[in-house]
This record gives C-alpha cells, sequence and structure tokens, in this order.
C-alpha cells in the first residue's frame, strides 16, 4: 500500500510537467504585454519596455521556462505582475474562499444527490423518477452563471434575503459568511447534484439486480434494509470516483461562479490573471489546481480499499 | 473664491454663462429637459427638437423612466433640502475592475483616479466651472515673458505619515511624475528645471512659455499627486506598494486587498480649504468615517448589488440598466453633462487610411445618431460637433458641415477619387468595453453600405492595446476620449504619438501654439483651427457626447451638489443618511 | 466544463460503465434491436423529434429567418416581443428569433464539430495508447497533464492565444475533450486487441492500421456514440461560459451561447434577449442528454436483460 502510494506521488512529478509546460508555452504564445496592461492606454512605449525589462520579459522564451520551473521545484512561484506580491501569498489567500464554496457545494449535492437517485432506481420509471431525471438533466443544461444571475434577481433584488455577492472571511462574521455563500452554493452545486444523482440511479439499479440482492431480499430482509444497507452501500462505490471527480471539477466551474457573485477566490483570480497577462499566477495557480486533482483521485482510489474489500492494489 | 482670482483672471478667458449655467442647473436638479434644451438653443439648434438628453420628457422614449431623471422624482436636490450632515457610516462603491495598484503617476485609469484623489491632492484642481484653481498650491505667477512659474504652496498641510508638505515634497514629485507619466513627459519638453525656491516655493523655469501649465498640474487621471520626498525616495520610478499609499487628502488608506476591497478611513490631519465645495476645489468636509472600493467586473451584479442595497455609488452603469432599475424610491439615479465622446481612431501612419481622402470618405459615411442609439441608448447620448465638450469653455461647432453627414453617396465617390480599390479595412474593438464595441458593429455595418470592404476585429483589451502598438496591424479602431477641461491636456490634440499618429505640420503649428499662447483670445483661435483641421484632415470621426450617470443610492445625501463627476466624484463633502 | 464540470460528468455517466460494454453481444441479428429498443423509450423518441425540428431549423434558417441576424437596426433596439420580432429585438436592434434560428446553425456546427474534432484526437491517441505498450506511458501521462488542467482555463487560454474565431472555440474545445476520449478508446482498444479475431487478423499479416480500424475502432464505436452525444451537449454549454468569460465566439456571430452571455446583463431590462436562446439551448441540451441516456440503454447489453 505504501509503495502504491509512493508511486502515485511520484506520477505526479511527470503530469505537473506536462502541465507546466502546456501552461507556460500557452500564456506565452497570447498576444497582449503584461507591462502595458499594466500601465495603461495612456502609457508611453519608453515606459512600457522599461518595465518590461524590470519584469524580466525580454529574455529568451527558454531561459524564463528554465527559470520558472527550476523555482517551482523549489515551491517558489516568483512574485505577481499585476498585484505586486508574491504569488505564494496571493494564493493563500484566496484558498478560504474557493475552499469553503467547493466543500459547502459538495456536500449539498451529495446531500441532493444520494436520497433523489435511490429514490428514483427504486421506484424505476415511475412519473416521480422521470421527473427526478428531467431536473437533474435541467442542472446541467442551463448555464450556471445564468443560473447565478436569477438567484441574484430572486433573493437579493425581488425578496432582499441573502447579499447579491460579495465575500465575508468565515472568522469575521460566520453568520454573514454563511449568508453570502447560499447562493454561490446552489448555482454551483446543481448541475453537480444533478449529475451524481443520475450515476446514483445506474449504480443503484445495477445492483439491485445483483446476486446478492436478491439473497437478501430472498431471506426475507424488509425493503428498506435491504435497498440502505446492502444495495446503497454497494452502489456508492463507483459514487466515491465522481465525488473525487466532482470535486476537483468544482474547482472549475468555481471560475465562472466566482465572477457571477464577485468572490475572491482562485477561480477570478485565474480569469482575471489571464486578462491581466500576470503570468506567473496563471502558471502557479493551474500548477496547484493540477496537484490538487491529481490528489484528490489519488485519496479516492486509496479510500477505495477501505469501503470496498475486493480491491487490492498489487502490482498493476 | 476670492484668493483664487489672480488665478482665475489669468485662466479665464471668455467665461461662458451658458455653461455655468449648465452645470449648475445639473446640480441643483433642474431637468434634463430644461438642461438640454438649453444646450441646444445655445449650439444655435432648433430647440423643439427633442432632446436626447431627456429620456422622461422625449416622445419616443415610452419605457417607465420618470423617476429616474432628475426631473421627476426629486424635485428638491438643492443643498439646502440635503438636511443636516450626518458625520460617520461607510460609503460602499462598486468598481468595474481591481485596478493594478494605486499609484497615479505610473498608471492612469479610471478607477486609479476614482479611488486615488480621496487620499492625494494636486497642486491644482477644477473647480465648478471648470476652471483651474488651486489646491495643494496657494497661487500661481507667471513672470512677463512666460518663463518662469512660481507656485506659492499653503502651509501646514499634513500628510498622512504626519510629515509637513514641503517645496521638497513637490519638486520629488514632479520629478518622478515628469518620467513616467504621459502629461509629466509633455511638459518636459518645455522644461529647463524645477526649484525649490524656499520650503514653500517652487519654480518651473521653462524654456518657453506653457500657459496651460497649471492645468497639465492638476487634478486629472494621471495627474501630478504631492507625496512625500521620504516615500518617493525609497522607490524610485518603481510602483508605490500599498503601505507607501501616502498623500494630503482627507481620506487614508487602511487597507488594499487586491480582488477583495480597498478600504480609506477618514484622516484626521487633514488639512484643506475653507472656501465653499465648488466641483473638485474648496472644502472637503469628510463626514464619511470609511470608504470602501470593492471590484465588481459582472455588469448585471453590479447594479443587483446597489438595488439590493449594498452598495452605494456604481462606477459604471450601461444606460439600458438605468431604464431597467425603473423608478426605485432608494435609488436617485441622475444623468448628468457629458463625460466622454466616442472616436473612430483612423491610422494615419500606415496603410490605406494614411490617404486624407479615403479618411474623409470614412467621415462622410457615418451616421453619429445611430452610434450613439447602439452604444449608449435614446436619452443617453447627444449629437455634437465640438471636439472639447460642451461644459468647457472650449466648445465651438467650427467644422460641423462636416459632422454627422451619413452620406453613403459622397463617401463612395471620395473613395473613388481616393481610388479605394476594395482593400479590407480593419476595425479593432474589445467587448471589454459595450460602448466601443456597439459603436464599432454599426460603423461597420454603415461603411458596408457606402461600399467599403470592413473588418471587425473583436479582441480582449490586453491584446487590442498590443495591435495597435503595430501599425501595420490596424485601420481603424473605437474608443473614447474623456473629458478634459483644456485641449492640451487631450494626447491626440497635443502630441503626435497618440493612437492613430495624428501628425500634419499644420497640427503641429496649432497644437505649439495651443500650448504658448498667452492670450486667451489667440488660444481659442488656435483651438478653433484645431477643431476645423479635425474635420479637414479626418484622423478621426467624432461620434457623439456621451451624457454621464451617476448611480447612486437615494441614503448619499449632498454629493451631486458638491463634486463633479466627469473625472470621478469626490465623496468628501457627502453623507450618509441613516 | 464551464458547467461545474464536463469532464466529470463525461467520465462518470460512461466511466464505470465503460467495462461492461460487451461488443461481442451486438451480433448481426440484433443489429436494429437496440434502434426497436430506443423507439421503445418515450424520452429519447421525443428527444429525437425535438433534435430534429432544431436540424430543420439550422439547416433552412435562411427560409425561417425574417431579417438578416447581424442586420444591426439601432432605432430599433430593445423592442419586445411583438408581431414584427417574434422575440424582440437586442441592444443593437437585431432580430432576437432570427439570431436565434442562425443560433441553432452555429451552435449545432459547434457541438458535432467538437464531437467530430475530439473524437479524431482523442480516438488516434488511445488506440496509439491502448495497441502499442510502448508509447502508452508517454501518451497517457500528456493525457493526464491536460485533464488535470482546469478545462475553462485551458479553452480560455488556447483562445486567448489562437484568437477570437468560430474555428477557435472548436480547437480549444476539442482539445478540451479529446483525453476523455482517448481514455476510453484506449480502454477498449486494450480488450479488443486480446480478443481472438485480432490475434487471428495479426497471424495473416494484416498492417496494423487495417487491424486498428477495422477490428478494433469498429468495436470501440458504440460506448464511443454514447459519450459523443454528451460531447455535443456540453460543447454546446461550454461555448456559452466562454462567451461569458470572454473567451468565445466572435460576438456578431449569433450562437445560442453567446446570445445568453450577452443578455444575461440586460436581463432586467430586455429578459427576451437571453431567455429565447437560453429556452433553446437548454432544450436542446436536455433533449442531446436524455438521447444519449436512451442510447446508453439500448446498447448496454446489461440493461437490455431487465
Amino acid at each position: 500500500m505504501t509503495a502504491y502510494i509512493l508511486r502515485r506521488l511520484l506520477l505526479l512529478i511527470p503530469v505537473l510537467l506536462v502541465v507546466g509546460v502546456i501552461v507556460f508555452t500557452l500564456i506565452h504564445l497570447i498576444p497582449g504585454d503584461p507591462a502595458a496592461v499594466m500601465l495603461g492606454r495612456e502609457a508611453t512605449r519608453e515606459q512600457v519596455e522599461a518595465l518590461r525589462e524590470r519584469l524580466g520579459l525580454n529574455e529568451p522564451f527558454h531561459v524564463q521556462f528554465f527559470k520558472w520551473f527550476t523555482n517551482v521545484l523549489r515551491l517558489d512561484f516568483g512574485n505577481s505582475l499585476f498585484l505586486d506580491q508574491p504569488v505564494t501569498r496571493a494564493l493563500l489567500d484566496r484558498v478560504q474562499p474557493t475552499g469553503l464554496l467547493t466543500l459547502y457545494s459538495l456536500t449539498l449535492a451529495v446531500l441532493i444527490a444520494i436520497p433523489a437517485g435511490v429514490v428514483a432506481a427504486v421506484r424505476r420509471n415511475s412519473l416521480l423518477d422521470r421527473l427526478l431525471m428531467v431536473f437533474s438533466i435541467s442542472g446541467v443544461a442551463i448555464p450556471n452563471f445564468f443560473f447565478g444571475i436569477l438567484l441574484i434577481l430572486l433573493f437579493a433584488v425581488i425578496l432582499g434575503w441573502l447579499p447579491s455577492g460579495g465575500y465575508v472571511d468565515i472568522t469575521d462574521d460566520p453568520v454573514e459568511h454563511l449568508k453570502h455563500m447560499v447562493m454561490p452554493t446552489l448555482a454551483l452545486s446543481f448541475s453537480a447534484a444533478g449529475l451524481m444523482a443520475r450515476l446514483v440511479r445506474s449504480s443503484m439499479l445495477d445492483v439491485l439486480h445483483d446476486d446478492y440482492v436478491r439473497t437478501a431480499y430472498a431471506k426475507g430482509l424488509p425493503h428498506r434494509h435491504v435497498i440502505l444497507r446492502h444495495a446503497l452501500r454497494n452502489a456508492l462505490i463507483p459514487f466515491l470516483t465522481i465525488v473525487g471527480i466532482s470535486l476537483a471539477g468544482m474547482l472549475g466551474g468555481s471560475v465562472v461562479i466566482e465572477t457571477v457573485f464577485n468572490i475572491p477566490g482562485m477561480g477570478r483570480l485565474l480569469v482575471q490573471s489571464v486578462t491581466r497577462r500576470d503570468f506567473p499566477v496563471v502558471q502557479a495557480a493551474v500548477m496547484v489546481v493540477a496537484a490538487v486533482e491529481v490528489l484528490v483521485m489519488l485519496l479516492v482510489d486509496i479510500l477505495y480499499v477501505y469501503i470496498d474489500p475486493r480491491v487490492r492494489y498489487g502490482s498493476d | 473664491m476670492a484668493h483664487h482670482d489672480a488665478l482665475l483672471a489669468q485662466m479665464l478667458s471668455r467665461r461662458s454663462s451658458r455653461r455655468a449655467l449648465l452645470k449648475r442647473a445639473a446640480i441643483l436638479g433642474l431637468g434634463a429637459p430644461a438642461l438640454a434644451g438649453l444646450g441646444a438653443a445655445c449650439r444655435g439648434e432648433e430647440p423643439a427638437a427633442p432632446s436626447p438628453a431627456a429620456p422622461s420628457a422625449s416622445p419616443q422614449a415610452t419605457s417607465p423612466v420618470a423617476g429616474q431623471t432628475p426631473a421627476a422624482g426629486q424635485p428638491t436636490q438643492a443643498p439646502t433640502s440635503a438636511g443636516e450632515p450626518r458625520r460617520g457610516g461607510r460609503l460602499r462603491v462598486a468598481t468595474t475592475g481591481q485596478p493594478a495598484g494605486l499609484d497615479m503617476h505610473i498608471r492612469a485609469q479610471r478607477t486609479i483616479t476614482l479611488i486615488g484623489w480621496h487620499m492625494y491632492e494636486a497642486l491644482f484642481t477644477f473647480d465648478g466651472n471648470y476652471e483651474t484653481v488651486p489646491m495643494l498650491a496657494a497661487g500661481y505667477e507667471v513672470s512677463d515673458d512666460g518663463l518662469t512659474a512660481t507656485i506659492p504652496l499653503r502651509r501646514g498641510v499634513r500628510f498622512h505619515n504626519g510629515e509637513e508638505m514641503r517645496a521638497a515634497d513637490v519638486v520629488a514629485s514632479f520629478e518622478r511624475w515628469a518620467e513616467v507619466s504621459s502629461l509629466g513627459i509633455a511638459i518636459s519638453e518645455f522644461l529647463r528645471e524645477v526649484v525649490e525656491v524656499d520650503d514653500y516655493t517652487v519654480e518651473f523655469r521653462l524654456s518657453s512659455p506653457l500657459v496651460a501649465l497649471p492645468s497639465m498640474l492638476a487634478r486629472q487621471s494621471g495627474g501630478l499627486s504631492i507625496h512625500p520626498k521620504s516615500v518617493l525616495d525609497q522607490v524610485g520610478t518603481e510602483p508605490l506598494t500599498p503601505d507607501l499609499y501616502i498623500g494630503t487628502g482627507p481620506y487614508q488608506l487602511v487597507d488594499f486587498q487586491p480582488d477583495r476591497f480597498t478600504l480609506l478611513r477618514r484622516f484626521d490631519g487633514y488639512v484643506g480649504l475653507d472656501s465653499p465645495p465648488s466641483g473638485y476645489a474648496g472644502r472637503k468636509a469628510a463626514y464619511l468615517d470609511e470608504i470602501e472600493f470593492v471590484p465588481m467586473p459582472d455588469e448585471a451584479a453590479r447594479v443587483a448589488g446597489l438595488q439590493a442595497g449594498d452598495f452605494h455609488y456604481l462606477e459604471e452603469i450601461i444606460p439600458d440598466q438605468v431604464e431597467a432599475i425603473g423608478d426605485d424610491p432608494s435609488l436617485n439615479i441622475q444623468i448628468l453633462p457629458p463625460r466622454s465622446y466616442g472616436v473612430l481612431i483612423m491610422n494615419t501612419i500606415a496603410g490605406p487610411m494614411t490617404n486624407v481622402k479615403l479618411r474623409q470618405a470614412v467621415l462622410a459615411a457615418v451616421d453619429v445618431e445611430a452610434t450613439g442609439q447602439a452604444s449608449h441608448g435614446e436619452g443617453y447620448f447627444e449629437p455634437d460637433p465640438g471636439i472639447m465638450l460642451p461644459q468647457t469653455r472650449w466648445h465651438s461647432t467650427v467644422g460641423q458641415e462636416y459632422y454627422d453627414q451619413g452620406n453613403p453617396e459622397r463617401a463612395r465617390q471620395l473613395a473613388q477619387e481616393a481610388g479605394y480599390d476594395g482593400t479590407p479595412l480593419r476595425i479593432l474593438t474589445t467587448q471589454e468595453d459595450l460602448g466601443d464595441y456597439n459603436a464599432a458593429v454599426v460603423i461597420q455595418q454603415q461603411l458596408q453600405q457606402a461600399g467599403f470592404n470592413v473588418q471587425l476585429e473583436v479582441m480582449d483589451e490586453a491584446t487590442l492595446d498590443e495591435m495597435l502598438e503595430d501599425d501595420n496591424r490596424w485601420e481603424m479602431t473605437t474608443n473614447a476620449y474623456v473629458f478634459r477641461p483644456d485641449p492640451v491636456l487631450i494626447a491626440a490634440f497635443a502630441s503626435c504619438t497618440a493612437d492613430g499618429g495624428w501628425c500634419s505640420d499644420p497640427k503641429v503649428e496649432v497644437a505649439r501654439r495651443l500650448q504658448t499662447e498667452t492670450d486667451p483670445g489667440a488660444r481659442f483661435t488656435a483651438f478653433e483651427e484645431l477643431q476645423m483641421l479635425w474635420y479637414t484632415e479626418a484622423p478621426a470621426v467624432k461620434l457623439v457626447n456621451n451624457l454621464g450617470i451617476a448611480p447612486l443610492s437615494a441614503k448619499v445625501k449632498n454629493v451631486l451638489e458638491t463634486t463633479h463627476f466627469e473625472i470621478e466624484p469626490e465623496f468628501t463633502n457627502c453623507w450618509l443618511e441613516e | 466544463m464551464a458547467q461545474t464540470e464536463t469532464r466529470t460528468t463525461i467520465t462518470q455517466v460512461t466511466a464505470p460503465r465503460a467495462r461492461r460494454f460487451r461488443l461481442s453481444s451486438i451480433t448481426p441479428s440484433s443489429r436494429y434491436y437496440w434502434l426497436r429498443l430506443l423507439l421503445e423509450n418515450p424520452a429519447a423518441v421525443l428527444s429525437i423529434g425535438f433534435i430534429g425540428l432544431i436540424v430543420v431549423l439550422a439547416v433552412l434558417a435562411s427560409w425561417i429567418a425574417p431579417y438578416e441576424p447581424t442586420f444591426v437596426n439601432p432605432a430599433e433596439r430593445l423592442r419586445p416581443p411583438s408581431r414584427e420580432h417574434w422575440f424582440g429585438t437586442d441592444d443593437l436592434g437585431r432580430d432576437v428569433f432570427s439570431r436565434a434560428v442562425y443560433g441553432a446553425r452555429i451552435s449545432l456546427v459547434v457541438g458535432l464539430a467538437v464531437m467530430v474534432g475530439s473524437m479524431l484526437l482523442g480516438s488516434l491517441i488511445g488506440l496509439i495508447a491502448g495497441y502499442y505498450a510502448r508509447v502508452d506511458t508517454l501518451l497517457m501521462r500528456i493525457m493526464d497533464g491536460l485533464e488535470a488542467f482546469p478545462s475553462i482555463l485551458l479553452a480560455i487560454a488556447i483562445m486567448a492565444t489562437l484568437g477570437s474565431a468560430l474555428e477557435n472555440v472548436i480547437i480549444a474545445l476539442s482539445v478540451v475533450y479529446a483525453p476523455n476520449i482517448a481514455r476510453l478508446v484506449r480502454s477498449t482498444t486494450l480488450m479488443n486487441k486480446r480478443q481472438p479475431y485480432v490475434e487471428s487478423a495479426r497471424a495473416i499479416g494484416l498492417r496494423d492500421s487495417v487491424i486498428l480500424r477495422r477490428y478494433i475502432f469498429l468495436n470501440s464505436l458504440s460506448p464511443l456514440i454514447v459519450q459523443c452525444t454528451f460531447v455535443v451537449a456540453f460543447a454546446i454549454l461550454a461555448e456559452s461560459s466562454l462567451s461569458y468569460l470572454g473567451a468565445g465566439v466572435p460576438p456578431g456571430i449569433p450562437t445560442w451561447g453567446n446570445m445568453v452571455s450577452d443578455g444575461q446583463a440586460q436581463l432586467q431590462r430586455a429578459w427576451w434577449i437571453a431567455v429565447f436562446p437560453g429556452m433553446f439551448l437548454f432544450l436542446t441540451v436536455l433533449a442531446v442528454n436524455l438521447l444519449g441516456d436512451g442510447l446508453r440503454d439500448a446498447l448496454d447489453p446489461r440493461v437490455r436483460k431487465r
């Protein structure tokens, strides 16, 4: 087991190298000059040139890449061009909003998806099943920025129950913090909940026809007991993978949701850093998100061992 | 304002009572219809024409916006009605984005201008009539040959770090600014040296007269903010860091969190003027405890935040949103005098547009009314041939026969004379500025109807800026020239290096006269010649004046009465109602 | 992708199932059996009907649309739905109905082209990785890297690099979805290459390219088809989120996605700009998903047994 984990951790390096090469190449190919963005349109060419020189943007591409990557290996991501602060600090400042938003959304999605999926599977082909499934696909079919704006209009403008956007630190004021997070959480979890519910349904359907479930029924165990103890437990094994992928995927969804609700998180930082041509921040944030994704998947695989006794990690 | 008289006498050429009235009318909350009618009448247009500035009164506006204009909803916006000032509270402002730091010398950008002038002050500023008056300076004297400008400073003014402001600070600030800002570089061409005469006097020694010097040193976007020498010595021409954002203004920085907020708090040691508030001049009574600026890039969310009471002011609002809000009694949305005008800039350096005839053809093809409707919506723009906005004393209608021709046949003929062979003409634009983008779409269609082969290239702002640097990558682009009280402050007029690179011998000669002539009448003549050149050489097409909009919460009192909005408002004499 | 997790979705809906496909079980005798199963599913039939309608709209757009979709008429801007403008007009006075009809064409083109693009790219990589063990690790590590990259950002970065154009949106989204397809095809290839008929094909000296094409790829098709329906749906949606973040199709070209994203700022003033194309988008994505579910049920022998 330890060997397996170590091997998987080692695999992180080539993945990050690939991510690093892609992000570095892409962002340096993008037209647009970070120095010019920082100085604004009224800046003179001399000013822009001086700033480029200072930021080290005039060095050859491969020199810049080499410098950057060797620093990254030492966990030094350099300085943000735009924010005038170390990238590490800029990222750390934004971990809490994104982390908590993802956590809340994931929890909400799971809380919705499991009952909905189980009910739909048990009542397969009933009206309830069909309604639940159409509803869950709806979550995927509405662009989430649009859903977000609808929520704002309803809860903030018309009803006035919730703040329209922004973020309050959880340590400053937990109640206000939660109030600010309600709508973003709803918006981010809607599509994930739908997807999860569909998956719970289909894996429930699979196990409901498996032998041990039939055996359980044959033994005369009550319906409820069979569903919850035997079927659901087994159906949740593939579900775990999905939770893992969803967690990683929500980091992507937060890019849009954080823009709509004006949450100062990693997602918004990423998008803004692309428009600002803030190369070091984009590179670092992408590397971090990629590493988190890989680690989450590793965690999921390890959890399998504990949940599903059939899985053993040998030489693969 | 008696003590400003010396300066006023010098700066003031022919004070336009109409424009003074125009501005005051807006401040007092007179109806926009009255206002616009006045403007139209004075420009010699038919007063009966439906006024674009009056959505509530104009027959074509059917939407229920009556309460939105200054006219109907709040009949009593006079200063006396604002009630007793209340001290305290935090004003929350939603900005369009996060500025890259608050170093005004290095970065000229709208949001920085908005935040920065609460913390910093300039030697001069603009009063209610857009005249240049002293702020940190105590006056302004020029020698008879025009080559020595003496600026005495106010005494006892404190920086946020407790130091007293002295001539050495002004000289240090100027020297840094002159090196890095475009205005400063422009001044440098006329400057021999800046000298600290004593602790409270600074002298500018010039190589030729520069009559617009006080205006160039005044409060504006990318203007000369005064910082302590001790701070500037630490950074040189590098950007200031947040712990060094120190000025003399009535508010000081307490927290700068990029992408989250910028928080300012009242500076108790502020030493200001006693004269009544007027535009950006006079007393700055800091009633508010704190001002918070929050970056909100999403337009719809920003407006929702104002409606929900989360914000008291928005840096920007799309005019269409004003109509959408309806008459919400908790809001106070005011239509103000124009704060910018749209332009279609042509590349006069390289490519087909170097041909004057072809540029004239484009000028002939454009119908500005449609561009205004598309980019700002009925009621929020006004056609006007003047290349200086009407609230300044520079406004002129010279060359109006070339303005707003909307004449595709003539355009076709001129293009033929120019030998236009159907080469594709590229209009570059960005959707990040919706007004510029919409104008470009409309112009593309108008030019196509006049027989031009036009390609619209839409890109993000950073890419656009880089493309515009390369003279071979574009033929036209849309932009807006923001309000400036003096023509020499507009880079495209004063220099040859602005976008499009308009530079002809007559233009250079006229611009020079505009900068150096001491006689106000002669300066105005030079300006009118410049405006005529603008229409005959056609380096760009002037579109329409874009009216300003102040999206305010009704809780904010006494702000419209005490500040301008053209170069961003200052929340220094206003207060928040409970 | 922009939807919380495009990739998530794709993997989750099919990945756990991929190994269950027994392609050999689709014998010639049951060749059209799946079709009959599909047509017995009312949701799938409705979806096919709706998609058919959209395809007709897309093909006949120039006959159906009463106005030029790009014709700008500022004097007529922001008009509510009326007899002249069924869906009203937008902020440039363009007819929303005409744009929505043309939008069907371009949104479908985006969806289908991304599907084809990611399928070609993904299948090629998947086949090679699965068949030639030597390059497997290298290729799959690159795919890992691409997948670990936050997908919306990958698309934004590609768009920023290539510039705003329809082709570039298609390229960007194809690259984003390709790793998924590659993984799927690789796993079916690994499975198929040990099948006796592949062994015998190799024994009689057929070239690799022929074996890959005829024996392996064709047998991977049915899980791939299901996957593809989801790619279509997600591409249409993702294009919308890209437009919202300012990295989509050039704004003049009507797609449902950029109509919704442009219209959302005007939602309070002129709801019709975003809501009508939004309905098209919503119903089409819904239909494509339901069709995908139906196809999967019909093609999956395990479900069939029930």
